[in-house]
This record gives structure tokens, sequence and C-alpha cells, in this order.
């Protein structure tokens, strides 16, 4: 994984274009052509804004998605404001969502929120925006492949919103599309069509990511300013450079498993029929192939993806504590091996999704111990947080609020992950909403508040205004409250056995109680309160955009070589490219006026806080 | 092996391809034969050809692909890639190859030639699969 | 200023002996990279393919019955194997459906897949009757008893329609076009600009013959030739016929495609290389489709050797 360093600056080596002589030539005017210069363009912050902007659209698409699930496990089977009267008012349906409807929802949601929002958010948007402006280079390796791989994903999301609307409706096998229900025609009405969009879409998005992260990668070892070793690397850029890695070796195991279940569906192969399955009165299938086999395919790649959503948000959490604790990141390298080894180890780990697939015992025994093993990193990163933040003098700006709120919130997540990796422990809250609450506190909890985190703190690079503080301390503290009001109480009812995926608990009688329902219309209330809370952030967000006061170069005193260039950074990024002289984490040092230290700016005196050899 | 430089004046290796082709030529020769004279023995069958796929491969990636003369970086994408396929195989393999046997076949396969009406031990068994 | 020597001095690189290391750039680092995806790709086929076949039950082909069927209560049963039509097919269809209790459609079925059409599923006596009518028929017959595979086994024209000969001839045409590929780049490297055009003009058109012979495969195996019931209930080799033709088509459709791709690349490569595209100095493209197009080769060698040969 730790690619060579010997090659910096060796003559058998061809420095990649610009580099080779460091600074003067080969500044590009940014093209004049709107369409090249905004819409297909090659530059990586155009690109990340692009990826921006439409993870954030379909993030308010996703929401209303998870409102419309909460409507009705609160009251189920209510008529439903504005929907019922659109979708529902026929007579037969009399305002009430069907049950098919629920499953496209959560269904639905989950795809939305996991393929086009929260990784296109961190690794396009924010992968995109900050690599190159972070390792101090003019662009990605591959300017075109770059611009290539975002738009391999406006056909996705008009596969996947298109969905809706054919006949049967989308998807409604559930994220995961697990066989037979999700191959065979006939299942469910979502498997008529939606489902081979659904699968086509994801195709799309699978090789958008995939042609992403080789760029990511190459541009990472190829092209960095010099000086900039790789144990100089901001925290942001090596998640970047492992989730790169995780996604470059997972996810062409996912696209074979795509493939083949596509196939299953309109060619007519076996892959994952059992013998002489027959669905719904359909004609017979030959089979032979093997349902779970689609599972440990399709896990393998999306247990990696679990840490695709979290590692750049670990990453750019760890930065952003670092500046707004005015303290050097405690524990650097440790960062960067915990990293790589949550990485590492998330490549064995996928099998503990499946302990209630009928898997082989022997294999729940050691996915596990391999899980269990993942708290080990996952801890040094927590305690490595706490520990930056101990004895800093804190700036509880809104990034900084999030940030925190990242850290804590992934704690919740985390531990709860402890109880599904204990297989005897997951018989028991398997497929129930305590693995509901678990997700959300890691992907909401976690990687959205990071998200938030990096909005805020990036937003006068990315555009060159200010967001408003006061607004986004609002944003924070009601999200952060609405939040906790929706999904703690997941962990509660799932305990009691509350299953996901059901249109209405209230058929099971032990849901009937006061308890459960009254927790579930808790919830609800929350959970609408929640999305409301998103108003905030977004007027924030516009308002800011248009007319927020004008950033400087360096808001936040911070040290990493995006802050070394002007808000927003010109076409080419830095006029000179800068030579880097230390970490980037020196807050606080002694002797020095200010208390950052760019990575551009030499320590007073010829000082040096690294070892020679490092 | 001849590195003659060439116009612009690089050390390009010039490997002996015609060489190479050969071998291959020679060795898919090798292989197919091996395979028919084989075809009846499942178990040579297989470490035979996987013998000889595998150096076949070999040659292609060690001449054509250049890995003879590509630094150390290459293997540290090509290994972890082939770690992960194993790793990935031999995960799958308890569920999907060792599922439970739908009979169990007291004879060896061969014998299953014309028992006679009469005995027919195996019409007993469980019907229908194993749930897989 | 202490710039010069806070940054990592040039270091000599590692003296290797009798290996002279060729230059890294970000093109083949990112290509490399995508190799590796693609390794990933066809793990994902490959290894499927592997564990279906291991975990296929013993019964999950046969001589006598089509693929997939439980044959737990139909081990005694027997096939009769029409090797020859004679004279007079009509009379040998007409036969089949009187007495082995074929439909007409069946009955035509087992015919057209002579020299190996097989009427399976027969206990011993009957077996023996529908033998005698088929031969009065003229029909020149074999009883086979049932022989049951665990996947379908090379050579065994009963179970297995992949022609062997014509891929092995296959194969050693894409070890052609990856020798050709090779002179290509070599030639670029030492300048000879015309000899590197005509070497990539020879990989397209090796590459396409390939593709021409998997494309006639692939004609032959749906829709050109009649296979036993031992291989298809229908008579046709297509990708639903059993879960080793969802493989075969799969692994072989997939990596046509990755042919496909590259013969395109190498002939945009080729047009280039006529206008002067490329010189000693300046061949990097050549040197990346080139190793793609030894990779798809390497790929070929597997699937050939796992797929057909085993």
């Amino acid at each position: 994984m730790h690619e060579p360093e010997s090659h910096e600056g060796a003559p058998g080596v061809t420095a990649p274009g610009p580099e080779s002589d460091p600074g003067h030539d080969h500044i590009h005017p940014a093209p004049g052509w709107f369409l090249t210069r905004y819409i297909f363009a090659s530059d990586h912050k155009v690109i990340g804004i692009q990826f921006l902007f439409s993870g954030l659209i379909f993030f308010l698409v996703g929401g209303m998605l998870a409102m419309a699930l909460r409507w009705q496990l609160a009251w189920p089977w209510k008529p439903m404001p504005i929907l019922s009267r659109l979708l529902w008012a026929e007579p037969s349906l009399g305002y009430q969502m069907p049950p098919e409807f629920y499953n496209k929802l959560f269904t639905m949601h989950a795809t939305i929120m996991i393929f086009f929002v929260i990784i296109p958010l961190l690794t396009g948007g924010f992968g995109n925006f900050l690599i190159p402006l972070m390792i101090g280079a003019r662009d990605m390796a591959f300017p075109k492949l770059n611009m290539l791989s975002y738009w391999f994903m406006p056909p996705a999301m008009v596969l996947i919103t298109y969905s809706f609307f054919v006949e049967g409706g989308s998807a409604e096998a559930g994220w995961t599309s697990y066989p037979p229900l999700a191959f065979a025609r006939w299942a469910t009405p979502g498997s008529l069509n939606g489902q081979t969009l659904w699968l086509l879409s994801l195709l799309f998005a699978g090789i958008s990511s995939i042609l992403g992260s080789i760029n990511y990668i190459t541009t990472i070892v190829m092209l960095r300013a010099p000086g900039m070793k790789l144990f100089r690397m901001p925290m942001t850029v090596w998640a970047m450079f492992i989730t790169a890695i995780l996604q470059a070796f997972a996810l062409p195991v996912l696209t074979s498993a795509l493939i083949m279940q596509t196939l299953d569906r309109v060619a007519g192969t076996n892959f994952f029929s059992p013998v002489g399955l027959t669905v719904a009165n359909a004609p017979p299938v030959v089979g032979g192939g093997g349902p779970i086999l689609y599972q440990h395919l399709f896990w393998f790649y999306s247990h990696p993806a679990v840490y695709v959503m979290i590692l750049p948000a670990m990453g750019m959490v760890s930065d952003i504590i670092a500046t707004f604790s005015r303290k050097p990141l405690f524990g650097y390298k440790p960062m960067v091996c915990a990293i790589a080894g949550i990485a590492g180890l998330g490549f064995i780990v996928w099998g503990h999704h499946m302990f209630q697939s009928g898997m082989n015992p022997a294999l729940g025994a050691t996915f596990m111990m391999s899980t269990m093993l993942i708290a080990l990193p996952s801890a040094i990163k927590v305690f490595n947080w706490l520990g930056t933040m101990w004895g800093g003098r804190i700036q509880f700006t809104a990034a900084m609020l999030n940030a925190v709120g990242f850290v804590s919130m992934f704690i919740i997540g985390g531990l709860s992950g402890i109880f599904m990796a204990a297989s005897p422990v997951d018989i028991h809250i398997h497929d129930t909403y305590f693995i509901v609450g678990h997700i959300h506190y890691v992907l909401f909890g976690g990687s959205t508040f990071a998200i938030f985190a990096a909005i805020h703190y990036w937003f006068p690079k990315i555009f060159g205004r200010m967001m408003n503080e006061r607004l986004g301390m609002i944003h924070f503290f009601l999200t952060f409250i609405f939040f906790n009001g929706t999904f703690y109480l997941m962990h509660i009812v799932g305990m009691h056995g509350h299953p996901r995926r059901i249109a209405d608990p209230t058929v099971y009688s032990y849901l009937q109680g006061a308890g459960v329902i009254g927790m579930n219309q808790f919830m609800t209330v929350n959970a609408f309160l929640l999305g409301f809370t998103q108003l905030i952030f977004v007027f924030n967000f516009l308002y800011s955009l248009a007319a927020g006061p004008k950033a400087s170069e360096n808001p936040w005193h911070a040290n990493t070589l995006e802050w070394t260039t002007s808000s927003p950074p010109a076409h080419y990024n830095f006029e000179r490219i800068p030579v880097v002289l230390h970490a980037p984490y020196e807050y606080s040092v002694p002797g020095v006026d200010e208390d950052f230290l760019p990575q551009t700016k030499p320590f007073p005196g010829g000082q040096r806080l690294e070892p020679a050899h490092s | 092996m001849n590195t003659t430089p060439n116009a612009a004046g690089h050390d390009f290796p010039h490997p002996p391809y015609i060489k190479v082709w050969a071998a291959l030529a020679l060795f898919t020769g090798i292989e197919y034969a091996y395979a028919y004279l084989a075809r009846d023995f499942f178990g040579m069958l297989v470490i035979g050809l996987l013998f000889w796929a595998a150096f076949k491969a070999g040659l292609v990636g060690w001449f054509f692909m250049h890995l003879k003369f590509e630094g150390s970086w290459v293997y540290l994408l090509i290994i972890p890639a082939c770690l992960l396929a194993t790793i990935l195989v031999i995960a799958l393999y308890p569920d999907q190859a060792y599922k439970p046997e739908e009979f169990e076949p007291d004879r060896g396969e061969q014998s299953w030639q014309a028992p006679g009406s009469s005995a027919l031990p195996l019409a007993a068994a469980p019907h229908g699969r194993a749930q897989g | 200023m202490t710039i010069t020597a806070t940054i990592a001095p040039a270091e000599e690189p590692r003296p290797r002996t009798g290996r002279p290391i060729t230059p890294v750039t970000p093109g083949k680092v990112a290509l490399w990279l995508f190799l590796a995806t693609e390794v990933m790709f066809f793990t994902g086929l490959i290894g499927s393919y592997i564990v279906f076949r291991a975990g296929s039950p013993r019964t999950g082909y046969s001589n006598a019955y089509s693929p997939a069927t439980p044959l737990e209560r139909l081990l005694d049963t027997e096939g009769v194997l029409i090797k020859s039509a004679g004279p007079n097919p009509a009379a040998v269809t007409e036969a089949l459906h009187a007495h082995a209790g074929l439909t007409e459609a069946a009955a035509e079925r087992v015919l057209e897949a002579v020299p190996h059409g097989m009427a399976g599923g027969f206990k011993k006596t009957r077996a023996e009757a529908v033998a005698a009518r088929l031969k009065a028929a003229g029909a020149e017959v074999e009883i086979q008893p049932l022989a049951i595979h665990k996947w379908p086994a090379p050579y065994d024209p009963l179970t297995n329609p992949l022609a062997i000969d014509l891929t092995a001839f296959n194969t050693f045409v894409l070890i052609c076009s990856s020798v050709t590929m090779a002179l290509a780049l070599q030639s670029i490297r030492d300048g000879k600009r015309l000899r590197c055009s005509l070497f990539l003009l020879a990989t397209v058109a090796i590459g396409s013959l390939f593709l021409s012979i998997q494309v006639y495969e692939y004609y032959q195996l749906m829709v050109g030739h009649h296979y036993p019931i031992g291989i298809s209930a229908t008579g046709h080799f297509r990708p639903g016929s059993s879960l080793f033709a969802s493989c075969f088509f799969t692994m072989t459709g997939f990596h046509g495609a990755h042919v496909t791709a590259g013969v395109i690349a190498l002939s945009l490569i080729f047009i280039r290389s006529l206008f002067r595209g490329f010189s000693a100095e300046n061949h990097a493209p050549v040197e990346l489709v080139g190793l793609y197009w030894h990779f798809v080769d390497l790929v070929w060698i597997i699937l050939f050797t796992i797929v057909y040969l085993m």
C-alpha cells in the first residue's frame, strides 16, 4: 500500500508534466467556453463542485423518502399529507400507502443515500476538490478521465430516478438486492423493470467510482509537490488514498455480481437461482446456482463500501479537529496506520452481514473474529482525536462542532457495531431496528456530520465566501438533538424485536404496546424536525454562496497547502508549485509568532521537529 | 537479454519476443495434448493444466507485459489483487462448494450401470435438495 | 533559507543487477491499477465458476437427462443413443414418438442431434424395446447406461458442446496477436514507425480473427448446431441452458467484450501511428494498450484452460 518513496527525484523517473520544472511553466488559463469550463469540465475543482451539488440534491431526495418511511411506521396506513392525495387517491387504495410502495421507499432511500449521496460527496466531491490542492498539484493526473468519472454519474442518476416511473415502479428488494426476490421478475412489482434499471444505475455509478479511484491513487502517488513525502500528507489525503485503494480492489467484484444478476434477469442465466425455482407461476428456471453466492460477492464490496463512506470522513475530521484545537494531530502515524488497518481488515470481514443467511458456521466464527479486530484501529482513531483536543485551545466553530459531533456519534455507532459483530448477539438483533440504528449512527452521525463539518470548513476555499457561523451552529445543535431523537430509540425497539423492512410493525402483537408505538411516533416527529432543520443548512449554503462575506486566503489559520492559495483557487491552483517543508500539523510551534505554520513555511532558525530521515 | 540502445538513447529492454511466442505456442500444444490424454483422470488433469496455464500466464506477464523490467511498485498492485482474489475464492468455497450432498452413494460412480431392477438403495434417499 | 536542506535529497535508485528498470509514468501506474481492478472483476466471474463447479451436485449433468434434473430416483434408467438415423429419418422420428413416449417436437430434437441424438430415461427392458423399434426403422442405435457427471466433461459430446480443437486454434491466434503487439512496441522504441504501424495492423487483424472465430463458435452453440438432451433441454446451448452455459457465456462473453475494446483501441492507435503520432521518445499509448492487450491474452489462457480443457 505504501508506494516507494525512492522515486522522488530519482534519475530513472520521468516526473510528470508540469512538475518537472516546478513553479514556472504550464499555467493554463481556465477554458473560456462555458461548456468546457462548467459542464464538461476537466478541472478537478469544478468536477468536485459538480459532485457536491448533485450529491446534495440527492440528499434532499433521499431525506424525503426517509420521512415518508417514518410516517408509515408511526401511523401505519394513515393518509400522508400531499403524497397520499397525489398517488393513492384511487378508491381501491383509499389514500393508503401500499406495502410495495413502502418497500420501494426503504430500498431507494438506502440506495440513494449510499450510492448517490455519501460516496459521491465524500470521494467524488471532497476527494476531487481537495486531493490536488492538498498535495500541491495543478490538477489530477488524468483530467479527462476525471471528467469521464463524473459523467458516468448522470446516467446512473437518470436511471435511478426514471425507475420510479416505469411499470411496477422502482426496485423494492432492499438496497442489498438479494436474489431470488431481486431477479425473479414476477416476485414483486419492483422486480419487473425497476430492478433492472436499479442494476444498470449501480453499474454506472460503480464505473464512475472505479475510474475516480484509479485517478486518485495515481495522482497521490505521482503528483505530489516537492517535499510532500507520504508522511507529510494531511490525513484527508491519506484517507482518500486508502479509500481509493478500497474501491479499486473491491468494487469490481460488485460489478461482476451486478452483471451476473442482470444477466439472470435479462438473459436467463442461472447464477443465483436454485434448481427449478419458480415464482408466481412463472415458468421454472433451470437453476443450479447459489443465492448465497450473491450475498458473498455483494458484501465483498459493500462492507468495504461502509469504510469508503467513513474513512474520508475520518480523514477530514482529523484535519478539522487539529486545526481548531490549535494543536498537532495526536499520533499522526498511528492514525495513518489505523486507517490502513481498518481498510485492510475491511476486506476480510464481509461475512458478518451474513450470519443469518445459512452461511457455513466455520465462516461465521472466522468473520466474527476479524470483525472484532476492527475495534482496535477504530479505538486508536477515537482516542487520538480526543488526545488532539485534550489541552488544545479549541475554537468551537460550526465546522469544529460538527467534527466533534462526528467523533461522539461515531463512538456510539462503533459500539453498537460490536453487538452485530458477535454472531450470538447478532442472531437476536439481526434484521431489526437495532441495525438500522447502528448504520444511521455511523452513516448519519458519522459520515453526514463529517460532511457538514467539511462543507463549513472548506466552503470558503471552494466558493470564496464564508458561511454564516451562527446559522451553522444553530443547524448543528438542532441536527444533533433531532438526530439522536430519531435514531437512538431504534436500538431499543430493535432489541424489542422490531423488524426492519416491514411496512406495519403493529401486525405483531408484541409490537402493539404503547411503548413501541409511542417510540415510533417520537422517532417520526424527530425525523421530520431533523428534515426541516436541514432547511437552515440549505438556506445558509445558498445565501452564503450568493452573499456571504468574501473569504481570505486562510480564514481558519490552517497549515495545509490548499490554504496557501487564493480562495477560490485559480484554475491552475498554485501560481508556483509549493515546496513542502514539514508535516501538516505544526500548530502552536514554540518560537513562531502565529499559532500555525503552513507547510510551505520553514521552521524558525532552521529548527526541525522531525528526524532528518523520516 | 539484449539491451540495445535505440535512436533516442534509452535503454529499452528487448526481450526475445519470438522465442517467447514459440514457447507459448509449444506449450499450448502440450497443454492441448495433455488435456486430451489425461481427460479421464480429473486430479491429474487439474493439477497438470493449472501448471501449464500458470506457466504460460507467467511467460506473458514476465516478457510481454514487461514485469521483468518494472520496478517493484508493480507488485504492490499485483500481489494484493491476487491475494484478495484468492481470499475471496477460498471464502466462497465453504458455502457454495460444500453443500450437503443430496444423497450418499454407497458405491463408486462407475457402478451406476444397470444395477438390475430390484437393487435400488438410493430410491429411498430423501428427495429434494438441501437449501442452497 | 534552509529550503534545499529540508527537501529530501535526490537519491540514486538502488542498483539492481541485470534488471533494467523502465521509467514509472502516471499512465503506467494507472493502467496497472486498472488491470488490478480487472483482476478483481474476473475474480468475481471466474471465482463464481470455480465454486459453482465444485459445488455442483454429482448428478448435475448426465447423458440422458437435461441439466439439473433431480436424478435421485432415476439412477437405474438407461438412454438410447442414436448414432445414425439411417435411410429413413422420418420413420425414426415416428418410432420415437410412438414407442419412446416423446412428443413430436422432442423426437425431432433427438434426431437433429444425431450422431449424438439421445432419447433418455427408460427402464432397462423398455430401453431394449425402444432400441429394437428404432433399429427396425433403420437407425443405428446403442443402449447407454445413465452416466452422471458433476460437471460437463471435456470431449464428452453428450454433455459438453464445446469445440476444443477450434478453441485451441483460437488460443494460438490470440497468442500470435500478443507477439505482434509486443513487436509493435519494440519497433516504435527503436524508432521504426512503419514497422510499428504494420505490427499494429497485424494485431488488429489477428485480434479480429479471434473475435470472428468466437462469434462463429457462439453462433454454432446458440443457433447453428443441435445438441443432445444432456447439454440442453432445448437442443441449443444458450445462457439459460444450464449453470455451465451461464458461466461459459458470461466468462467468455466478457472476455470477448474486452477483446473488442482492445481491438477498437488498437485501431485508433494504428490510425494515429499512420500520422506519425508516435516516436521513439513518445509512444506511451502503444505501451499502455499493449499492456492491456497482453492482459486480455493472459485471461484467455486461464479461461481456455479452466473452461474448455477441464
